[in-house]
């Protein structure tokens, strides 16, 4: 934008700098010309004088008499003066500047003159050389003729010095006369003139050069000052800009505020439904005596309502991420047919209860797998789904699925022949925290995140949606997602074997019975001891519970576990370092991490620490099983007693284990009688190291009750409890003997 | 397998050498050297360069701790799995810390055993 210089500062200094310099010159040039003219006079002036005394000299004597007959000057007397006396004056002004002489009396008769017409001819009173002898001084003038009678003849245009010197008898001091001498300067005052020019070119050169250094200065300040103002100028523009877009993200913040405000009240009213069944049925179970079918009728909602607020909680958190932008993709090889299959299975009750059906309807060839995240569509779909369930009371959701080669996409459209919507209303559906009409809400369940959590997980999938909806009539959603390239991928004909419902389901079943075992949780929340337990306990596996890393290390270390579950946070020691921990002491068998964050992130680092699988908290029991069966299924032969198989050294052959068995029965009554030396005298320490080598052996060897009485007498020693030590101790004696005794037997 | 390996078993007490002189034998390891103190493991260890070294931790002159912060100062690749009675946290962690390839607790089974000689495979058969 253009705007005025807010200052005329260049006009303003342009015009006082063209005043100082026509000030400063005159000044300069008159006071040059004023000393240089009373020079010029002053030096003129010395001359006429020398002069004047040389012809006062040499020549006024002549004329004293004359002077006398001055009443009767005639002709004769003028002719008498040019004769004699003409010639020495101009002999001696030859060759100077003096250009004539005149001579006058005290009267102001002119006595002589070298333009001879004036003698005789009488000079005014006022007269610069009459007032020159008054005042008895020199009187020069400086003065411009046009024309001028000199001795040499006419001059023209010249300047001329006159003095008037007074002249003075010798013989009385008295006054005679003046003498007037005039002189040419013409050319000394043209050179003065000259002199004049130079001087003022060079002043008002000098002074046109500063001038044009300071323009140069001024004009610079100038546009300083200019572009200071313009980026003020934009400046203000920007505040008023930013003040705006403040004023809009308020707004916006306000209506955000407002919009999640609404939700929040939603999210309780959703949070409390099912909380209010699920508090309200387990109280109701409290009481002693219940029907069988209404236990069930309770126990089922309760699980439903749990269920659904693990949906609410994981909307939530799926919320959080987007907002903090830590939503990962993990793609992978997947089969859609499974993907459709599990997120029909999942509203399959919800669509049973309203009496909807849901079918499936493949447009063959379609890929066997696709590159995508199955976690994520199978959620796009089950929401998808689920909303339209919601939104239909009666009639059918249609789930189509088919391949277009052109652009290696899949459809997926879900059509329901629910409510429809309007326009606006399709406009607004995919914003967080609305429904179609926030009324709906009161009447519809929902949160309203799910579709907003759908789209957005759409576009990380790089896929696109499109709604197509009648108000009345139902809604239709059509999902194109890219298929990825996968290579030896094969075009299906007919959904392939294993992804059925049926089949689905014996995949999904899981034998618990086969589940056996012994399993390690680390785990420091009771509930979920608690649970885990319960679980647990409905397998032939066997649960050792520690609560933390610490714990869980060493138990780790000490016995046989065949699966160890660990929870991440624990305190003391967590389980990322428990892990990592036994791992580097050896320890090879499966362990799996209980966490509650399912961010890759963090699970990379369970697998850096060497952990082998995963389980999101919280899980339901179905999650928990398939945990188990990939580490323990079919497991129900082998460990079925382990404290027999630790005692077994089953790499050892029976001559072997009977060899060493001998050896040791060998040492043992030294030992026992070590023990009771030690005992007597109250010895502890070699009451420790004596249990602490049984404890180590005697497993070893085939006596694990040694081991177990051995290792309780090492502990209680090592914490210095001796009273207590000493029942064991006994006990140990007595183990030691029954060992020995049993051997004589047999041998 | 291809090889025959040898293994270097350091513990005071004979018995316990000799369980796990066994059961090594049955894991197709056939060259022995034992030790009864950390000092003589650290001979040992200098002069045969065993494949596998099983160090008790509690064992006069040396401990197996120092035992193993010793060779591993001048073998850094050797592989030490340290066998104890105690299985405390701070024994374990000093332990790794100090290298310890494994750590096993007393009593143990074969499969400890057959672990650790997996693991030593393993990472001879990466590294």
């Amino acid at each position: 934008m253009k705007t005025k210089p807010p200052f005329k500062l260049t006009r303003y200094f342009s015009i006082t700098s063209l005043a100082a310099v026509v000030i400063a010159a005159t000044a300069l040039n008159w006071i040059f010309y004023s000393t240089a003219i009373e020079e010029l006079t002053y030096q003129s002036e010395v001359g006429h004088i020398t002069l004047t005394h040389a012809i006062a000299n040499a020549i006024l004597p002549k004329f004293r008499n004359l002077d006398k007959q001055r009443d009767n000057q005639s002709e004769a007397l003028i002719e008498q003066i040019k004769a004699k006396h003409d010639i020495p004056i101009r002999k001696l002004i030859t060759g100077t500047q003096v250009i004539k002489v005149k001579l006058f009396d005290m009267q102001g008769r002119i006595i002589y003159s070298t333009t001879t017409d004036e003698i005789g001819k009488m000079e005014p009173d006022d007269y610069s050389g009459m007032i020159a002898l008054t005042k008895n001084k020199v009187i020069s003038e400086l003065s411009h003729r046009e024309t001028f009678d000199s001795f040499r003849g006419t001059l023209h245009n010249i300047r001329v010095l006159s003095s008037n010197v007074p002249v003075k008898n010798p013989a009385t001091g008295e006054p005679e006369g003046v003498i007037e001498t005039y002189s040419d300067v013409t050319d000394l005052f043209n050179r003065i003139v000259d002199s004049q020019i130079r001087i003022i070119t060079a002043v008002v050169a000098i002074f046109l050069l500063m001038y044009a250094g300071l323009f140069l200065i001024i004009r610079h300040a100038e546009s300083a000052l200019i572009k200071q103002d313009i980026d003020k100028q934009k400046h203000l523009e920007e505040i008023e800009k930013i003040n705006l877009e403040l004023q809009s993200a308020r707004d916006e913040a306000v209506q955000a505020n407002r919009t999640k405000s609404n939700f929040l009240a939603n999210m309780s009213h959703e949070i409390r439904t099912p909380l209010t069944a699920v508090i309200g049925f387990s109280e109701a179970l409290q009481k002693e005596d219940m029907e069988e079918d209404k236990k069930d009728f309770y126990l089922n909602t309760i699980i439903s309502s749990g269920n659904h607020l693990l949906n609410i909680i994981n909307d939530i958190l799926d919320l959080s991420r987007i907002e903090a932008g830590k939503l990962d993709i993990e793609k992978s090889e997947v089969s859609i047919f499974e993907i459709i299959d599990d997120a029909t299975n999942m509203v399959a009750l919800m669509a049973q209860q309203k009496g909807l059906e849901v079918t499936t309807d493949y447009s063959f060839p379609i890929p066997e797998f696709i590159y995508t995240d199955p976690f994520r569509l199978r959620q796009i779909v089950y929401n998808l789904c689920s909303n339209a369930i919601k939104f239909t009371d009666h009639g059918t959701i249609d789930i189509k699925v088919g391949y277009c080669a052109d652009d290696n996409s899949l459809e997926i459209s879900i059509s329901d022949t629910g409510i429809g919507m309007n326009e606006e209303s399709v406009a607004n559906l995919f914003k967080p925290f609305t429904q179609a009409d926030s009324s709906y809400s009161k009447k519809f369940a929902g949160t309203g995140l799910g579709l907003y959590l759908s789209n957005v997980l759409i576009e990380k999938l790089e896929a696109t949606i499109n709604v197509s909806s009648t108000l009345g009539k139902g809604s239709c959603f059509t999902l194109h997602i890219p298929a990825g390239h996968i290579e030896d991928n094969v075009q299906l004909d007919d959904i392939p074997a294993g992804a059925t419902s049926e089949e689905f389901q014996e995949r999904q079943y899981i034998d618990k019975q086969a589940i056996a075992g012994n399993v390690l949780l680390a785990e420091d929340n009771e509930i979920n001891q608690q649970l885990v337990s319960m679980y647990l306990d409905m397998t032939n596996a066997k649960l050792t519970v520690v609560e933390n890393g610490e714990q869980a290390v060493e138990a780790g270390l000490n016995k046989e576990f065949d699966l160890i579950l660990m929870d991440l946070q624990m305190p003391v020691m967590d389980g990322l370092e428990a892990i990592s921990l036994l791992r580097s002491s050896g320890y090879l068998g499966p362990i799996a991490a209980l966490t509650a964050s399912t961010m890759l992130r963090s699970r990379k680092r369970c697998l850096d620490a060497g952990c082998d699988d995963f389980l999101s908290k919280p899980f339901n029991s179905t999650e928990f099983f398939q945990l188990l069966s990939r580490h323990l299924g079919n497991n129900i032969n082998s460990h079925q007693d382990s404290n027999k198989d630790r005692n077994m050294n089953n790499y050892l052959s029976s001559e072997q284990q009977a060899e060493l068995a001998a050896r040791f029965i060998e040492k043992l009554p030294n030992m026992q009688a070590k023990l009771m030396t030690a005992l007597d005298e109250q010895d502890w320490d070699s009451l420790r190291s004596v249990s602490h080598d049984l404890k180590g052996l005697g497993g070893n060897f085939g006596f694990p009750e040694l081991t177990e009485i051995a290792g309780k007498v090492s502990d209680t020693l090592r914490q210095f409890e001796y009273t207590a030590a000493s029942d064991d101790i006994q006990k140990l004696l007595d183990t030691i003997s029954q060992i020995l005794q049993a051997n004589k037997k047999a041998s | 397998m291809n090889n025959i390996m040898t293994a270097l078993i350091a513990d005071d007490a004979a018995m316990a050498r000799d369980n796990l002189k066994y059961i090594l034998l049955n894991l197709d390891i056939s060259k022995f050297h034992e030790a009864s103190n950390g000092k003589d493991a650290i001979e040992l260890h200098r002069k045969y360069s065993p494949d596998i070294s099983f160090l008790d931790i509690s064992m006069p002159a040396v401990n197996g701790i120092d035992c193993l912060a010793h060779i591993k100062s001048q073998y850094p690749d050797a592989f030490i799995v340290l066998v104890s009675g105690h299985s405390d946290i701070e024994t374990v962690k000093t332990a790794i810390s100090s290298g310890a390839n494994g750590y096993i607790v007393k009593p143990f089974n074969a499969d400890k055993i057959k672990a650790m000689i997996e693991k030593y495979r393993k990472s001879r058969s990466t590294s």
